[in-house]
């Protein structure tokens, strides 16, 4: 190696540049990753506990990538912001004490006897089953025994078969409506795929085992063999999608558990999960099997008319025999009306065979049941929805012996008669969406008034349950997303942080929209279903609107995450020019990468200049018949080497490129004074002046590009204005920025300002967020795809060039409003 | 029960694939002919159809999907399996709708192509 | 002997725990990273040992994912040994060279070979896509007949460099760390830190079952069962430890020792991210002290092996192994 210390400063000094580029990219590549970890937490989180190993693997996950982060950050800023690790420290630590509180995950077992245990967590065993535990429990021999393969045996049966992969390729960006034979197919290949699943040792096993402990002596057992789906009767209701099996013989229980779990995956059973905006894969399933009562009659009883909440009636429906198919439908039934109050009484009875008018006597029995037995199951069933604390929708059955069964039991959910009677009138089939298409960003249905939002409007009186319409993407309109029904954006990017904070607040919210969109704001009430990325005019639903207004309204809208959301999720810091927006004010593990994104792409204003000395030797003149002097400073190779000079095109680096290309707009008009070579004046004049060298900084400054194939930070001084643009443009989106500063030197203080003017215009006309401080601009462009991100460097590129020469320009004529318009309009002419 | 000999036909205009499959097929008895673009393929099914087609989707002329369609309209019950690759995973779920029997994604191994033939050779026989 | 007595305290905070514990995450992410790299290989090598039908995307990208991976690990490496940054660079920007030669021709503009009396079987050496596959294998990990500089060779330059540094600093730290006030206990030699809390929280006594670490305990198991931590009469090869430990993450070092020993573990449900790695200098014999089933190599500078994706059985296995062996008595007498 050669020790000459001249090369070895030039080596240092290479190594400085490239080690501080290679720490924003690594900085920039993390914070990637972990917005998209944050993403998959977020919708985890909607329906996992947030102790769920995988829960805690991508918090983990997570945390690490962050504080490694902030290592990078203080690497670039001279350990500016050392806080940032003791907070990401203690974040770890709060959610390391939230995983602890969690309940143990060491009870995980494929399958238990029901009512034998305190009541297992609902994500071990399923709503349905949840509802059965609790009856065995309180109501004892009155419940049929019987044991849960939990969900844990689904998982490891998907696990072991590969089946997660396999059924998320096939559903992926599936679109229930377009194509029913390809839904179709899909969903019986998916189902072909369970019901010939292998079964891992272990819980067959556990399943012969329980059958054995629960029939004990008894011979003839036949099993009723039902699924229990997470969030099956909870929270969403998927009343009768999913098969069960009945008169199941003890040999065949493993069969019969594999095709339960392959009901699960009936159209109707997906189509209905999709629009209630679930995630496929995760809601796993324990499957129920209980032995058979042989009955004589079966039925439903509901503790509360469901007709008339008001009254002091019980319902209860009846067939002889096994009541699965008046379950579906498939049956009728006979229907008693018992009163609740002093005792049960029985009130009326409407036989199956109901004829319009035709009132019976309230003791008219049915042959199958008696009277007495009737109220029997009444006695029971009020006393089940004490237990609950809750009305009921119970399952019974009567056996030979007239003993009585609870099989089931769900809560009431009493529907008001107003949706009722509106959900009749939703089926408006034939009215045609008046837009389509985009990007969904988040599902669901809205509807309400609509309002179009500049991007410079007052926020603060949009209407609660809006419909708002907006350009482009922005984190200014996080404090709208809490109050509003939907969010429309016409252009930009589906990533980054709007797109994160749609999804935190649950807003239905389509991107992409396209510039059609602007008819959307001569209606003035839309119905927007997310899901199916599909607009209408005027109200569509009923119940959607009032739905809507309880999410919002709804204070416990993250009662589901639970503190985890706090810790890791919820963005506090939206505003980087609000002065809160500190380190210390970190208080998420979101806000932390909201911050040390900002931060880091701002410390890189400036990069070139901390190094003054001796880099010309390793920098290449760039050639170009322009009147402009560029040094450029090669990364990774972006540049042939071995060549002095370098002309334009052989530059690798995307966003020079792009900014070359603006600057060397042939529209754009050179002065002649600037051009002609005036004999006898030495070439240092021309320099200084065409190279910039007045102005703010020192006679021996030059201007200065550091490429890289997807970075450029340049810095130029000419004609006493000083320019500085910082990007990063890859193939990727959400890592993309561009930036740009801008000072205006010489003449008056008033051209300055109105010079400062001018580039504010333009630039927030090209989709820039920008700042004006008195003649500093500060604009920038962020996680915009590549070509929108090259399309800004070109404006830049222009724009620099014809800023340069507004003094002149005002001379003459201080319409600052007038020249932005030539320039928008690509006039570049009028600049010379 | 002796099973009956699978006529089998490998269509991919990558030299590698047909070249490979056609000995890991054969080991099982089964006929097994290769082509490397669509005409001669379809034109060889018109002479006398097969049991099996594996297909890549990606080719050029005539594509995977187009050969699916041409396939089954001539013989309806002859099972048709796609070869993915690099961003056709979307197709070959459009030719399950289409009536593909299944997909099976590049690389991949003999083996698990002979694997999928065999549960197709079930439902010929059904 | 009480092993509770025998580990140390750490009593003080120190901004320098907190360099520390930032400085072993980030040791980790190396070797994260090193992992991710070692799997791709074992996937192009499953690839052409299997006789998969694959397609020439899948070479490129196996190429592009390698590159991306040692970007990062070139990284982290540069982090953790600042002063061999320029050199890792220069190796690296190489090595990215290589790889765009081998996307850009490869097996498709070379000769082809037409040897008549080759084996048909002999299908790798005739079509393209195996040929650049092969070609990007000999990149990796090179073979006999052609050694040259290959991935692998790189990637324990870069274990080396990064140890080495790690070393250099290890004196230092052992007097910054815990300079003040803890005595020295001549039985005791291990500090313990937890990895996540000791950055942020009051300094307090540290014990064994503090610290809730899996990797831990397994590795100590044996130890505490009552062995003696140390031969005291071997005053010449008395070594302190310093062991920082998170739930499923181990990582155990000599601080202040004549002889360099390290060895970093994960041991949860989660069998992908499981693995042990241990690094020993020349004055220890690597294979006394582990299983069979751990890969090893030897540098210059010292001997590296590692154990990938098991089980957690087997990981727990390994570290009572090694713990064992580790403090054994005989071991020590080299």
């Amino acid at each position: 190696m050669n020790l000459n210390s001249k090369n070895i400063a030039n080596y240092e000094m290479d190594y400085n540049f490239r080690f501080r580029y290679e720490t924003l990219r690594a900085l920039l590549n993390k914070n990637g990753s972990a917005l998209q970890i944050l993403n998959d937490l977020e919708a985890d989180l909607s329906h996992m506990r947030h102790y769920d190993a995988r829960i805690k693997r991508s918090v983990r996950r997570l945390i690490t990538e962050t504080l490694l982060m902030a290592q990078e950050l203080n690497l670039l800023t001279g350990n500016r912001y050392s806080d940032l690790s003791e907070i990401i420290f203690q974040l770890r630590n709060e959610t390391d004490k939230l995983f602890k509180k969690g309940k143990s995950t060491e009870i995980r077992p494929l399958a238990l006897e029901i009512g034998s245990h305190a009541m297992p967590d609902p994500d071990l065993i399923g709503g349905k089953a949840s509802g059965v535990y609790f009856l065995k429990q309180h109501l004892g021999d009155s419940v049929p025994s019987g044991f849960i393969v939990t969900t844990v045996a689904y998982n490891l049966i998907l696990e072991k078969n590969n089946l997660q992969e396999r059924i998320r390729i096939l559903l992926k960006n599936l679109d229930v409506t377009v194509d029913k034979n390809q839904f179709k197919s899909r969903i019986q290949t998916i189902r072909r795929w369970i019901r010939e699943a292998h079964v891992p040792e272990e819980i067959e096993k556990e399943i012969n085992k329980y059958a054995d402990l629960v029939t004990k002596d008894s011979y003839d057992v036949l099993w009723a063999v039902r699924s229990s789906a997470v969030y099956e009767d909870g929270i969403h209701s998927f009343a009768g999608q999913f098969d069960s099996k009945l008169r199941v013989n003890a040999e065949d229980l493993v069969k019969a558990y594999l095709e339960v779990l392959a009901g699960r995956f009936t159209e109707r059973a997906v189509r209905y999960r999709l629009h209630s905006g679930l995630h496929e894969i995760d809601t796993p399933m324990g499957v129920l099997f209980m032995s058979m009562v042989d009955p004589v009659a079966a039925g439903v009883i509901y503790t509360s008319n469901i007709k008339d909440s008001d009254s002091n009636t019980m319902v209860i429906n009846a067939v002889p025999g096994l009541a699965d198919r008046m379950v579906k439908g498939e049956e009728s039934a006979d229907t008693f009306f018992i009163s609740k109050e002093p005792h049960p009484q029985l009130l009326q009875t409407i036989p199956a065979s109901r004829e319009t008018g035709k009132e019976t006597e309230a003791d008219t029995a049915v042959n199958y049941i008696k009277t007495e037995k009737l109220l029997e199951i009444a006695a029971l069933a009020l006393e089940a929805a004490k237990k609950f604390n809750s009305d009921l929708d119970i399952e019974w059955a009567m056996a030979k012996d007239g003993k009585i069964y609870l099989l089931q039991a769900r809560k009431l959910s009493i529907p008001h008669t107003a949706e009722e009677a509106a959900a009749k009138l939703a089926k408006k089939k034939d009215v045609l969406p008046i837009l389509e298409g985009g990007i969904t960003i988040f599902p669901g249905r809205a509807e309400g008034p609509v309002k179009f939002l500049a991007p410079e409007s007052d926020i603060s009186d949009v209407p609660e349950g809006t419909i708002v319409i907006i350009e482009k993407p922005g984190t200014e309109f996080a404090s709208v997303l809490p109050k509003i029904a939907a969010l429309l954006v016409m252009e930009g990017n589906p990533v980054g942080h709007l797109a994160t904070l749609v999804r935190e607040f649950s807003v239905p919210a389509i991107f992409r929209l396209g510039p059609n969109a602007k008819i959307l704001l001569k209606k003035n009430i839309l119905s927007v279903n997310a899901t199916k990325r599909k607009i209408y005019s005027g109200i569509r639903w009923v119940g959607v609107r009032e739905r809507v207004l309880a999410r919002i309204a709804s204070e416990n809208r993250h009662e589901k995450s639970g503190p985890l959301y706090n810790f890791v999720l919820r963005l506090n810091l939206v505003d980087p020019d609000a002065p809160s927006f500190k380190a210390k004010s970190c208080k998420s593990i979101h806000d932390t990468l909201r911050f040390m994104h900002e931060m880091s792409v701002r410390s890189m204003f400036g990069f070139g200049d901390e190094q003054k000395h001796g880099w010309k030797k390793k920098s290449r003149k760039l050639k170009t018949g322009l009147p402009i002097k560029f040094q450029l400073i090669d990364l990774d190779k972006s540049v042939p080497e071995n060549t002095k000079t370098v002309e334009p095109k052989d530059v690798n680096s995307l966003p020079f490129k792009a900014l070359w290309r603006g600057i060397s707009d042939k529209k754009i008009f050179w002065p002649e004074h600037w051009k002609k070579v005036l004999p006898g004046i030495p070439s240092e004049f021309k320099e200084s002046v065409l190279g910039g060298n007045k102005g703010p900084r020192s006679v021996s400054d030059t201007n200065y590009a550091i490429i890289a194939k997807d970075y450029m930070n340049l810095n130029a001084r000419f004609a006493y204005h000083y320019a500085m643009v910082d990007a990063m443009v890859g193939p990727g989106t959400e890592n993309n920025y561009v930036h740009f500063r801008f000072r205006g030197g010489g003449a008056s203080d008033e051209n300055r300002v109105k010079r400062a003017h001018f580039l504010e215009l333009v630039l927030r006309h090209s989709g820039f967020k920008v700042n004006r401080k008195g003649d500093l601009v500060t604009a920038w462009l962020r996680s915009y795809p590549r070509q929108d991100s090259e399309n800004a460097l070109e404006i830049l590129g222009r724009l620099m060039i014809c800023a340069s020469q507004l003094d002149a320009v005002f001379k003459k004529d201080s319409n600052v409003k007038l020249y932005v318009n030539y320039f928008l309009k690509g006039e570049y002419g009028v600049f010379a | 029960m002796e099973a009956k000999k699978l006529k089998i036909m490998v269509i991919d205009d990558e030299n590698i694939v047909g070249k490979r499959l056609k000995p890991a097929l054969e080991k099982s008895g089964d006929i097994v002919e290769t082509f490397e673009n669509g005409e001669s393929a379809l034109a060889r099914f018109d002479e006398e159809p097969f049991d099996i087609v594996v297909t890549d989707i990606r080719m050029e002329k005539i594509d995977g999907i187009e050969i699916l369609e041409r396939v089954l309209a001539k013989s309806a019950h002859t099972k048709v399996i796609m070869i993915t690759g690099y961003a056709t995973v979307e197709i070959a779920r459009e030719a399950l709708s289409k009536g593909a029997f299944d997909f099976i994604a590049k690389p991949f191994k003999p083996a698990d192509l002979r694997a999928i033939i065999k549960r197709a050779s079930k439902e010929l026989r059904a | 002997m009480n092993i509770l007595e025998k580990l140390k305290i750490v009593k003080h905070k120190n901004p320098d725990i907190i360099d520390f514990c930032i400085e072993t995450i980030r040791f980790r992410k190396l070797l994260e990273n090193a992992q991710a790299l070692l799997d791709l290989f074992e996937d192009g090598y499953e690839k052409i040992l299997g006789e998969y039908i694959l397609d020439r995307h899948y070479v490129t990208s196996l190429i592009d994912n390698v590159v991306e991976r040692l970007d990062l690990m070139i990284y982290d490496a540069c982090v953790l040994a600042p002063e061999s940054g320029k050199e890792l660079y220069t190796q690296y920007d190489k090595h990215k060279l290589k790889a765009e030669e081998l996307l850009g021709g490869g097996g498709y503009s070379e000769e082809k070979s037409f040897d008549n009396n080759k084996d048909s079987s002999d299908l790798n050496s005739v079509d393209p896509e195996y040929k650049l596959l092969s070609e990007v294998l000999k990149w990796f990990k090179g073979d006999p007949s052609d050694p040259g500089e290959t991935v692998m060779d790189f990637m324990l330059q870069i274990y080396v460099y990064v140890l080495k540094s790690l070393e250099t600093k290890n004196i230092l730290k052992s007097e910054a760390l815990f300079k003040s006030g803890i005595s020295k206990d001549p039985g005791s030699n291990i500090y313990l830190i937890d990895l996540w809390k000791d950055a942020v929280v009051s300094p307090k006594i540290r014990t064994l079952d503090d610290i809730n670490s899996i990797p831990l305990k397994y590795f100590l198991m044996d130890v505490y069962n009552g062995r003696a931590l140390q031969d005291s009469k071997n005053e010449k090869k008395a070594a302190t430890w310093i062991a920082a430990a998170s739930e499923y993450s181990l990582s155990f070092n000599t601080l202040k020792s004549d002889f360099q020993f390290r060895l970093e573990a994960t041991a949860s449900d989660y069998k992908k991210s499981n693995f042990i790695f241990v690094f020993a200098d020349h004055s220890v014999k690597i294979e006394n002290i582990l299983s069979s089933g751990f890969h090893i190599e030897k540098t210059d500078y010292g001997q590296l092996a590692w154990s990938l994706g098991a089980a957690s059985e087997t990981i727990e296995d390994n570290l009572i192994l090694i713990g064992r062996n580790l403090f054994h008595r005989d071991l020590r007498q080299m």
